[in-house]
């Protein structure tokens, strides 16, 4: 019987701690898709913690977030895929994905942390509640790039070049945040104050 | 609030559009969760029988 994986498991893999090198595509697989499905649990408790100052927009909240992420992941994957290809590394695509998907469960485990002191702020503070929820995406966002950058160069086979590390994860990076930003847009109002992203690009670049 | 200037009826279609492949992409990791455990418990299975 396969061992099912536990929650450090997943700590771990966000921790840089990745499956064994050899590893099957299969359990890697299973690995990404449970720290994604984790990532996507604690963002939408993140949602209901913005979202706390309207019962409706808390409740939309629990499908919105998860929509975002999933939806901006979905965006950004291939084009990192297509960019680790073109590198010319010997790279599985599981093993990018894994990454990627352990570094949404890293960013996401920021939000989690971070939920319960939105909350409270967005319902004691007038000045700083809704900063306080902007920042935590901020935060959540470095935690994310900075676990995406690791996991990836922790993965690159022996010889690799700085360079080709990079590549596949700036791009990543960029499509992400470029996607995120518009799916925000559509997904509005994830905050009951309206705040700058709520216009998307066109607000946010005049 | 219309993104793009295309107009409310536009944004309502695409929303829709936009939840209806996130719910498909959840349904198919999962699906996919489950294929993935399966290849694993058999791949487990083939190790110990080997052992």
């Amino acid at each position: 019987m396969t061992p099912s994986i536990s929650f450090s498991m997943l700590l771990a893999a966000a921790c840089g701690r990745l499956a064994h090198p050899g590893e099957s595509a299969a359990r890697l697989t299973q690995l990404a898709l449970t720290a994604m499905f984790a990532a996507l649990g604690l963002a939408a408790l993140w949602g209901v913690a913005v979202g706390s100052g309207a019962p409706a927009v808390a409740a939309a909240n629990l499908f919105k977030v998860p929509l975002v992420i999933t939806m901006s992941a979905l965006c950004a994957l291939p084009g990192g895929l297509l960019a680790m290809r073109l590198s010319g590394a010997e790279y599985r695509a599981s093993d990018l994905a894994l990454a990627f998907a352990t570094s949404l469960l890293g960013g996401s485990l920021v939000l989690g942390a971070l939920a319960p002191i939105v909350a409270i702020y967005y319902h004691t503070s007038a000045r700083f509640g809704v900063q306080l929820g902007i920042l935590s995406v901020a935060l959540a966002l470095a935690v994310g790039s900075f676990v995406l950058w690791r996991n990836v160069a922790a993965r690159a086979p022996t010889g690799w070049r700085r360079l080709q590390v990079a590549v596949p994860t700036i791009v990543m990076l960029a499509l992400f945040a470029g996607a995120l930003i518009q799916f925000v847009a559509l997904a509005s109002p994830i905050m009951v104050e309206p705040t700058a992203f709520d216009g998307g690009i066109d607000r946010l670049v005049p | 609030m219309s993104l793009g200037g295309h107009g409310e009826a536009h944004q309502a279609w695409l929303w829709l559009i936009v939840a209806g492949l996130f719910t498909a992409a959840v349904l198919a990791g999962a699906l996919l969760y489950r294929r993935a455990a399966r290849a694993a418990e058999l791949e487990e299975i083939d190790r110990l029988l080997d052992e």
